[in-house]
């Protein structure tokens, strides 16, 4: 019993200090959010919701958002679409090389996201191998780049997320016994029914944890939207930045900053609240035990 | 306030301990320990030359100098996100844009001219109440003249010229928060007919260049250009001396501004108010202004110095040949924009939404 | 329904051969059991059969028809997992159905034979519970009638009732049987628990090392064991080795260390000289006093008595450390003593004489 105290004494203290670095910050985002913007970054002293009437009613605030909300789950779709695949084909690779290339994986999430990018403008950039098969195809008629646009962003989005994803499916898959799909294939399952009576089915809760991840990630990503972007694609991070760096503009910026935590956290528990009510899953049918 | 004196603290015993280390650095002690600095300047190879030029002279008469890299934006947002704690850096290089900005809300601080014996070489116009003019750049179209030549374009005239449908994707346009953005919209506000005063009538010339991108650092669109990626924006001729030494086939071409000719964009050199090291700020800045050292910071960088000695030596360089205007002449014809002019907000406003992008 | 053959079947990881040519044809409605030690190659044969591995070379008849290369869902085989593999996200009802919804049979027919099979293994009730919700011996019979919903040509099961305790085992051994005769099914059964072996199979093939050993009926194999690893594997038998010292056509006599010539059956090249090794089973064995002619009898040290619920398990011990099992009905008073010697008895009929690799091999 006592031990149990303890434990959860610990528990405690992990919330606590998750309160404080994560909540925090964010009352003091908010507070700041209800005061109304002087120059150089000084706040009036009253109260009011002059700063949220201002972007709510502006098209353009309300355009970064969509757009960032809609590249944040397009690219979040895409990256699961190539991670499940790939985790899959891990999870079920019999071999030693497997080891190595989970390491290549878990090296290749912690290199730098700058790096990450660089990489990825040469590669797309007019001087890079896609840019010139284009080039060549087209007969010279198309002679562009495929940076600086919103795919380039969303590609970079994917690119960051990849990683992570397939690791988190990696693990997910490997939860499912291979002698289920057997059990499938024996029975008579064409791969399509496996993948969708079993596989999906039973990865669904695993998939969309992974996918609001990915979601979660995109929508606060600054570098790829800029350094991709280059200055075309304006998201709500960038726009924040701009707020701080270029106006000095707290107040706004705040408010930028809490209705971006706001969209993420509705989303979210919109997903969750969809997925409760959904089709009965892997897991409804191990929790009815 | 303790911040800053533990700093400082620090890096004497850091000092200390150093020049126990190394034989024959005990000279440096001897001069003095002049305590440390820190600078906010730009990144990549201006800062290399500024460190070079000014950080080392420093460092040999025994002072420690550090940098604080951004765009001299960045640098004021940090230095207001500190307010009402000890500054974080004791100098800083800035541009006309936040000259009133800073001034206004006092973050900066009233020079010495005592200190700066070396400013007495300046043209008046140089030297402001809480800003001295170390340098200028020389704003105008960098172009690929061989992509050019290939394509059978002729050298851009205005900044108009980038709208020609077969630089459609090449041409890049520095962002609202690059240093090189306000002489290119003026530029463009003029070719519209108007000026400074009204920078919104350069959105639909903007409209139709349709940059491929927006640059918000030069190492970036320096990498564009070497790469060929890119093959005209608005910029500055220190990039195409500095690109010229890896052979980047880079060319200028100056369009008018009106009457004038070529644009001007001063680096302005500012000292932080609540310096704990107001001494050495001084030393470093003036150190900044030694004809010598201008010379030198400005062929490495390919910028105009102000101290007009150091301009004559500057024309006898071949490189500057045909990329910088040096003749008296050129530089009286200079435009230099008026900020005072300038509807920031208004202007800040429009770029994000009026600017078609993607 | 029907027969299977393996033609020269071999598969091969790398160099190292694990099925090494087995022929094998089974009937129709045959109860086949593999049986043989870890490794042996059972799963390996089996999951050939299946498609899940292709043979490296060989062929694999069901009903007559080459199925090498088709996958698996094309074969129209059923198949009983170790683990059951019972789809978590499914009913039972549509665990059971599974095959026939993969079939695009309609959802009428579906139910039918869903509520039939349901019945055929007593869960009628139970269609609607999710498989986490079930015994391990319920997991089991919806496997089973998984497998055997959409009526399969060949059932396959490796080790079905390898994750049951001893009791449940039983019980699932014999409603297999049950199931098994009712649906007149071929089946392959693959296990290493022979007497599991001996209670289902029609016809048990022993395999070990990737060869089959010896194929046959329980009580042939346990009556005529054709190679000393039979002997050994199948039922509990004791083992005397010793020289050949006599070949009289099928009759093979061996010294003992002991000094003891004793004599049994040989269907083995054996030449005077060869070591050999000759088993007897523990039930073969008497302790009498009126010695027979032409029985072999030996010298042993009783050490214990067991008591086993049918019968009684003596134990003695013959020479320096051989322990000799002799099993007697629970009836019989032998009157032995702990500590005593005794004089054993087996006969030839009952003796089965192989050779002994040669030392040093
Ligand atoms: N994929 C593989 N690669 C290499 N060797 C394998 C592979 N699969 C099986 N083997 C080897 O083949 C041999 C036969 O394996 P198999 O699984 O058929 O044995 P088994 O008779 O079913 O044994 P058990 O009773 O333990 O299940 C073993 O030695 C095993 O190590
Ligand atoms: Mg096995």
């Amino acid at each position: 019993m006592r031990i149990r105290r303890a434990y959860d004494g610990a528990l405690a203290l992990a919330l606590a200090v998750s309160v404080v670095l994560f909540i925090v910050p964010q009352l003091f985002f908010v507070r700041q959010s209800f005061f109304e913007s002087l120059a150089m970054g000084m706040m009036g002293d009253q109260l009011s919701f002059a700063n949220y009437a201002t972007i709510l009613s502006d098209g353009f605030y309300i355009a970064v958002f969509v757009r960032t909300i809609v590249l944040s789950a397009i690219a979040a779709l895409v990256a699961l679409f190539i991670a499940y695949p790939t985790a899959y084909w891990l999870a079920r690779l019999n071999s030693p090389v497997l080891r190595w290339l989970i390491i290549l994986l878990l090296v290749s999430s912690f290199v730098s996201i700058v790096v990450k990018v660089l990489g990825l403008s040469m590669l797309l950039g007019s001087q890079g191998p896609f840019a010139t098969f284009l080039r060549f195809v087209t007969l010279g008629w198309w002679s562009g780049s495929l940076l600086h646009n919103e795919l380039a962003v969303a590609i970079g989005l994917v690119q960051y997320s990849l990683p992570l994803l397939i690791m988190l499916l990696f693990g997910v898959v490997q939860t499912i016994p291979k002698s289920l799909e057997d059990a499938a294939l024996v029975h008579g399952a064409s791969d399509w029914s496996l993948l969708r009576r079993i596989l999906l089915p039973l990865s669904l809760n695993g998939i969309v944890t992974a996918g609001l991840i990915a979601f979660n990630m995109n929508m606060g990503a600054f570098t790829s939207a800029v350094l991709l972007g280059g200055g075309n694609v304006l998201t709500v991070p960038v726009v924040i930045q701009r707020k701080i760096v270029l106006e000095v503009d707290y107040p706004v910026a705040s408010a930028l900053s809490v209705l971006l935590t706001t969209a993420v956290i509705v989303i979210n528990l919109l997903l969750v609240a969809l997925r409760r009510g959904g089709p009965v899953g892997a897991g409804q049918g191990r929790q009815a035990a | 306030m303790s911040n800053t004196s533990r700093r400082t603290f620090l890096s004497g015993v850091a000092g200390l301990s150093i020049a126990g280390l190394l034989p024959g650095s005990t000279g440096a002690w001897a001069q003095g320990n002049l305590g440390a600095i820190k600078v906010a300047t730009w990144g990549g190879s201006w800062r290399d030359s500024l460190d070079k030029q000014v950080g080392e002279p420093i460092r040999k008469a025994g002072g420690t100098v550090e940098y604080v890299v951004d765009t001299p934006q960045g640098n004021l947002a940090k230095l207001v996100a500190a307010r009402g704690r000890s500054a974080p850096f004791d100098t800083m290089e800035s541009g006309l844009e936040l000259v009133q900005l800073m001034a206004a809300d006092r973050f900066i601080q009233d020079l010495d001219y005592e200190k700066l014996p070396n400013a007495k070489l300046l043209p008046d116009f140089a030297r402001a109440k809480n800003y001295v003019m170390t340098l200028g750049s020389m704003d105008g179209i960098v172009y690929n003249h061989e992509k050019f030549k290939e394509a059978g374009l002729d050298a851009p005239k205005t900044y108009s010229d980038l709208a020609h449908p077969k630089l459609q994707g090449k041409v890049a346009f520095p962002d609202v928060n690059h240093t090189q953005h306000w002489n290119a919209v003026a530029g463009l506000a003029y070719e519209a007919g108007a000026s400074e005063a009204d920078l919104t009538k350069a959105i639909p010339l903007i409209n139709k260049i349709k940059p491929a991108y927006f640059f918000s650092s030069s190492t970036d669109i320096a990498t564009k250009m070497s790469s060929g990626e890119i093959w005209a924006a608005p910029w500055h001729a220190g990039f195409v001396i500095r690109l010229r030494r890896s052979n980047v086939p880079l060319s200028i071409s100056y369009p008018q501004f009106g009457t004038k000719r070529g644009s001007l964009w001063p680096v302005l050199h500012h000292v932080v108010r609540g310096t704990e090291n107001e001494a050495l700020a001084h030393r470093f800045l003036d150190t900044y202004l030694e004809p010598q050292v201008q010379l030198s910071h400005a062929k490495a960088t390919g910028v105009l110095p102000v101290n007009r000695s150091a301009i004559q030596e500057l024309g006898k360089d071949p490189e500057t040949n045909g990329v910088l205007l040096l003749s008296d002449a050129e530089l009286d014809n200079l435009f230099v924009i008026d900020f005072s002019k300038v509807n920031l907000a208004q202007w800040r406003s429009a770029w994000d939404r009026d600017i078609v992008r993607g | 329904m029907s027969s299977v053959s393996l033609e020269c079947l071999v598969k091969s990881y790398g160099p190292t051969e694990v099925v090494k040519g087995i022929n094998l044809h089974i009937e129709e409605g045959e109860l086949i059991v593999f049986l043989g030690p870890s490794g042996c190659g059972k799963t390996t044969t089996l999951r050939m059969i299946a498609g899940f591995i292709d043979p490296t070379s060989g062929a694999i008849r069901i009903g007559g028809e080459p199925v090498v290369r088709k996958p698996p869902r094309a074969r129209n085989l059923g198949m009983v997992f170790q683990d059951y593999a019972l789809f978590p996200n499914m009913s039972v009802a549509d665990n059971v159905g599974f095959g026939l919804v993969e079939r695009g049979k309609s959802r009428d027919v579906v139910h039918k034979r869903v509520e039939q099979m349901l019945r055929l293994i007593h869960m009628e009730a139970l269609g609607n519970r999710y498989p986490i919700e079930l015994s391990g011996g319920q997991q089991q019979r919806v496997a089973l009638a998984r497998a055997l919903a959409y009526e399969p040509r060949v059932l396959l099961m490796d080790e079905p009732l390898g994750a049951l305790d001893q009791k449940l085992r039983e019980e699932m051994q014999r409603e297999f049987a049950r199931i098994q005769r009712d649906v007149g099914i071929t089946t392959i059964f693959v296990t290493h628990d022979q007497q599991e072996a001996m209670a289902l199979a029609d016809r048990i093939i022993v395999m070990n090392g990737g060869v089959i050993e010896q194929a046959g009926r329980p009580e042939e194999l346990y009556d005529r064991p054709d190679t000393l690893f039979i002997a050994d594997f199948i039922g509990r038998s004791n083992r005397f080795e010793g020289k050949v010292v006599r070949k009289v056509s099928d009759l093979v006599s061996v010294r003992l260390s002991g000094g003891e010539v004793i004599t049994g059956q040989s269907r083995s090249v054996l030449s005077v000289g060869d070591p050999a090794a000759c088993v007897v089973r523990p039930e073969s064995l008497a302790v009498g006093a009126t010695p027979q002619e032409g029985t072999n009898a030996i010298s042993a040290q009783v050490l214990r008595r067991s008591f086993f619920g049918s019968g009684i398990n003596t134990i003695l011990r013959y020479g320096e450390n051989l322990e000799v099992i002799l099993q007697t009905p629970k009836g019989a008073d032998l009157n032995l003593q702990e500590g005593n010697m005794a004089d054993v008895r087996f006969r030839p009929e009952d003796t089965f004489c192989f050779p002994l690799p040669k030392a040093g091999r």
